[in-house]
Formats: structure tokens, C-alpha cells, sequence
């Protein structure tokens, strides 16, 4: 399997109320793709229509040579999809394991008993035994361990505890292959800082930015300022912090800056124009 | 359509690990409820072979309907159609699974233990209370006698299987809902329909046998005029609710599925 392609995509719950018209989107393996968005805007209907749970009303959603909503069982042992809500079935984890796995072709079971040492769970705990957070790890360390080229995670982090949410970053960043997509929703933005790349946004229904950390570096300087008349440029989008004002600019001069991905999508909410044209114009420097 | 076997004993042994245990117990109760009501009859002094009949009919719609429902249970909710529709599986395997959990396991399964008890049950009574009697257990092994038995199960099964992909949310009381209003109007119409398409007066009372003849008695010549359907009409209505009826709600049930979305 290979990437992603979703080509002029509508969808919706209600055939008058799309949710998304005219979607096209490619996603390339080998990166964890972000997907922002505010609650309602998409985020989860558009990974239950990339792992064939939703049927598009037109266009299509494709992955490798597979359309998602076929089905066809060796579009699924290549897909692994974590829901916000889950179900898991009452029995061992190792009986879970053992029924399951060989579903997955390129399941690793020492890798996902690494995980679990991780999350500091035995594999023969049941799973009435465990609390949601617990069993979010194993579902997640199991998503992980079938080493699907497609895998998609929705709200990855919620339920999970401080420390749980910082594994889960370090475990999401040692699976990262050239061969694999992997894509998460959330709207707890800071979660994933530092770790996915490219960053989706979504918002009534459409992509309002779909970019590479790179460029977003490139176009976008995040700064605090003092004072808002201390801004070298009127910012677009700005808000108050503990150091002064925390605010996101136009980069024309190239300088470099952390981005922080919250102030970025409250950017991008609000003034989707600029910063699409911001993007439109070519890069100042070779990809 | 995709098939392939080794995916196919996977997702039953996916299944019976996942489910086995409740389908034991779900059995037990059966065996509990058997138990109860042929010895509560046989107290009554009433155990022949066609009320032993009636309660295995019983025992095999109301464990029937449960055990098909559960076969798609997980679709009554998001993560659990989530989990059922994304299992790396086609739609025919799923479904096949189904089929041989209702047909292979709990069919078999259910006579078995119905015979148990039965022959338990009707011994016990032979040597305690009727050392006289003819009385016997069922012979589940007869066609004639459990014939209707098997095919009431397995139109009950389709049509709750059916409805476990069918209806989204409560599927287990719409389906059972759906069942009873159409059994009623099928009955009501089975009775009344020929009733009113014949010429008849007060004297006459009208005696139906289910799907099968109509006698009409009249009361002052003591004639009795009989209708019904020719032998290879019956044949073909049998048939079509034995055979054609499951068939066609399973290949609807896999329609369903195939079109189901979480």
C-alpha cells in the first residue's frame, strides 16, 4: 500500500447538510500527519472514511490500490484505526493478543509486550480489570505492534494521564516509517507538539491549511512581543501570555521560531485568507 | 466476494474466545428453562410427546432469536460496529461465521441438551409416577417429529439475524416487534382472508389449521366443507418458508452489512 488519496470527496451524515464538498487531499508515507480542527469540524468522519467506516456520496477515498469503502480484507489487515470510544472484548490481554494479532500480518508480539512494559501493564490482566486510560494503552500499544502502512488515531492522548501522554509521544515517534501513513486528529494541539508534520487543519467543512512543519516555519514567525505596538508587523493572530504578547506574523524575512501549533490554529482560524495566501506565494528556499 | 479459509477459522476462533463462555451459559439457562417447564407439566400429570414438542419449539425460538442477535450485537454500537466492521474480514467470512455459530453450534447444541433433559425428565417420571404409561421422550432425531422444530429455528434465526444488521439501535426489540406484528397480520390474514372470500352464513364455524386447511362446520347438517391448498402448493409454501424465507433474509443481512457504516 502507498499513500492516501481523497479526490473531490462529499460527504455528509444528511445528503443536504454536507460535511465536506469537494475534498481532495493526498497523504504521503513516511510522515505523521496532524489533523486540527474544533470539535464537530470533521476530524473523526474524515478518518472513518480513510479506514472505509464512512461511504463518500461522491469522489472517492483511496489507499494504495484500495477503495476504503470496499472493505476488502487486505485493505483492512493494512489499516488499523484507534476510535476516541472503543470496545474491547472482557478477556486477557493475552487472549486478546493471541485471537487478534493473526489478523496483522506484520504484528510483532516482543514489540508489543515492550509497550506494555512501557505502560507498566502485564498481559494477563483482564481487561474488566483495567481502567479506560489502561485500556487506551493496550488498544494503542496493539495498533502500534500490527505495523499496518495505514494507521489512524483519533484523540490519541484523551483519558491518558501527564506521563501516559509523553510515552505515547515517544512510542508514535519510534514507529514512524518510510513506508507507513500515519495520521492523528485532536484538538488538544499541544499533546502532539513536536511530532506531527504535516499539520491538516480542517474548519466548516474544508482544508483551510495542509502544510509541512518546514513551511510553516518559513511563512510564520511565533513571537512574544511586550506590547502589540512592539510587533514589527501587525500580527495575525495574537493573545495575551505570562511573558507579554504571544503572537504569530508574516515571516518574510525567513527568521526561525519554534512553532506552537495552538497559536498557529487559532491563526489559521482566523484569518484563513491571509495566511492561504501567505502560503500561496512559493518558497524562499528549495524544498 | 472474498472467501478464504484460513481467515474464516480465525474469525471463529476469534469468536468463540470472544464469546464462547456466554454461549455456554446461554445454554445452561436453555437447559434451566426445560428443566422447569416439562417438569412443572409433568407434575400436572401432561407430559406427552407434542407438549414435549411445543416447549422445544419454545426453547428454540426464544434461545434462537437471542443467540442470531447476538451474532451482530456489536453493531448496536459505534466502537463495537468500529471493531466489527474493521476486523480484517470480508463481509461474506462474517456473515459465514454467523451462519455456522447459529446452524453448526447452537442448533445442534440446544437438541442435545434438550434431550438430556427430556430423557432425564420423562425417566424419572416413568419410574415415579407413570409405571404404566407409554409415554416417551422426543425423538429429536425424527424428522417428522422436530421437522417444524428445526424450521422454526431457522426462520426465527434469519429474521433476528437479519434484523441485528438491519436496524441500528435497539435492534433486538425492533426485530422482535417487526416478528410478532408480522406474524400476527400473517395469521389474521391466514384466518380471515379465505373466511370472507367464502359465501358462508352464521351457521357456519370456521376451524383453521395453521398454513393448512380450512374447515368450514355447519352447525345445523353437521356437514363439513374442507378447503386447502392442492399438495404441491403446500409443498411449495413450505418450502419457501422453510428454505426461501432464511435464504433470502441472510443474503439481505449481507447486503447490509456490506452497506453498514460506522
Amino acid at each position: 500500500m502507498a499513500n492516501v488519496q481523497i479526490e473531490q470527496l462529499r460527504f455528509g451524515y444528511k445528503r443536504s447538510r454536507p460535511m465536506f464538498q469537494d475534498l481532495s487531499l493526498t497523504l504521503e508515507p513516511g510522515h505523521v500527519y496532524g489533523l486540527l480542527g474544533r470539535n464537530g469540524a470533521g476530524k473523526s468522519s474524515l478518518l472513518r472514511l480513510m479506514g472505509g467506516l464512512l461511504f463518500p456520496q461522491e469522489g472517492y477515498c483511496r489507499v494504495g490500490d484500495f477503495r476504503a469503502a470496499e472493505r476488502h480484507p487486505d485493505f483492512l489487515r493494512e489499516v488499523f484505526y484507534i476510535p476516541e470510544e472503543f470496545d474491547l472484548p472482557h478477556m486477557r490481554i493475552s487472549d486478546y493478543v493471541r485471537v487478534n494479532a493473526p489478523f496483522y500480518p506484520r504484528f510483532d508480539r516482543e514489540q508489543f509486550e515492550r509497550y506494555l512494559d512501557e505502560f507498566e501493564l502485564v498481559s494477563h490482566l483482564r481487561m474488566t480489570e483495567l481502567s479506560f486510560g489502561q485500556k487506551k494503552k493496550v488498544f494503542t500499544g496493539f495498533g502500534l505492534a500490527a505495523n499496518t502502512t495505514l494507521l489512524l488515531l483519533d484523540e490519541p492522548t484523551n483519558g491518558l494521564d501527564i506521563p501516559s501522554k509523553t510515552q505515547f509521544r515517544r512510542l508514535i515517534a519510534q514507529v514512524v516509517d518510510p513506508e507507513r501513513v500515519i495520521v492523528v486528529s485532536t484538538h488538544q494541539v499541544r499533546d502532539l507538539e513536536g511530532l506531527i508534520d504535516p499539520v491538516i487543519i480542517l474548519e466548516n467543512s474544508k482544508v483551510l491549511l495542509h502544510e509541512p512543519m518546514e513551511r510553516i516555519h518559513e511563512k510564520l514567525w511565533f513571537t512574544t512581543v511586550p506590547t502589540l505596538e512592539q510587533a514589527p508587523a501587525p500580527p495575525l493572530y495574537h493573545e495575551p501570555s505570562l511573558r507579554g504578547i504571544a503572537a504569530v506574523l508574516p515571516n518574510p524575512e525567513g527568521r526561525h521560531s519554534k512553532p506552537d501549533l495552538e497559536l498557529l490554529f487559532n491563526a489559521v482560524l482566523k484569518n484563513p485568507d491571509t495566511i492561504a495566501a501567505l502560503f500561496a506565494q512559493p518558497s524562499l528556499t528549495p524544498a | 466476494m472474498q472467501f478464504s479459509l484460513e481467515r474464516f477459522f480465525l474469525l471463529l476462533r476469534k469468536r468463540w474466545a470472544e464469546s464462547g463462555r456466554m454461549y455456554l451459559l446461554g445454554l445452561a439457562i436453555l437447559a434451566g428453562f426445560w428443566a422447569l417447564t416439562l417438569s412443572l407439566f409433568i407434575l400436572a400429570g401432561n407430559g406427552n410427546q407434542n407438549l414435549q414438542l411445543v416447549m422445544l419449539i419454545m426453547g428454540l425460538i426464544g434461545g434462537g432469536a437471542m443467540f442470531a442477535y447476538h451474532q451482530f450485537q456489536q453493531l448496536s454500537t459505534t466502537p463495537g460496529a468500529i471493531r466489527f466492521l474493521h476486523l480484517p474480514g470480508s463481509h461474506l467470512e462474517k456473515n459465514l461465521v454467523a451462519l455456522l455459530f447459529i446452524f453448526g453450534f447452537f442448533l445442534p447444541a440446544a437438541m442435545a441438551v434438550f434431550y438430556v433433559v427430556d430423557l432425564s425428565l420423562v425417566e424419572i417420571a416413568r419410574r415415579r409416577w407413570w409405571p404404566d404409561a407409554d409415554e416417551s421422550p422426543l425423538k429429536i432425531l425424527d424428522w417428522h417429529k422436530t421437522g417444524d422444530a428445526i424450521a422454526t429455528y431457522g426462520i426465527v434465526t434469519a429474521v433476528f439475524a437479519l434484523g441485528s444488521v438491519y436496524f441500528s439501535r435497539s435492534a433486538l426489540v425492533k426485530t422482535g416487534a417487526a416478528f410478532f406484528v408480522l406474524g400476527m397480520a400473517i395469521l389474521f390474514a391466514n384466518f380471515w382472508l379465505p373466511y370472507w372470500l367464502v359465501p358462508h352464513s352464521e351457521n357456519i364455524m370456521m376451524v383453521s389449521e395453521m398454513f393448512d386447511k380450512l374447515e368450514l362446520h355447519n352447525r345445523e347438517t353437521s356437514e363439513v366443507d374442507v378447503m386447502q391448498l392442492p399438495e404441491s402448493w403446500k409443498t411449495m409454501f413450505n418450502v419457501f418458508l422453510a428454505v426461501l424465507l432464511p435464504v433470502y433474509c441472510w443474503c439481505i443481512a449481507y447486503v447490509r452489512l456490506r452497506e453498514k457504516q460506522a
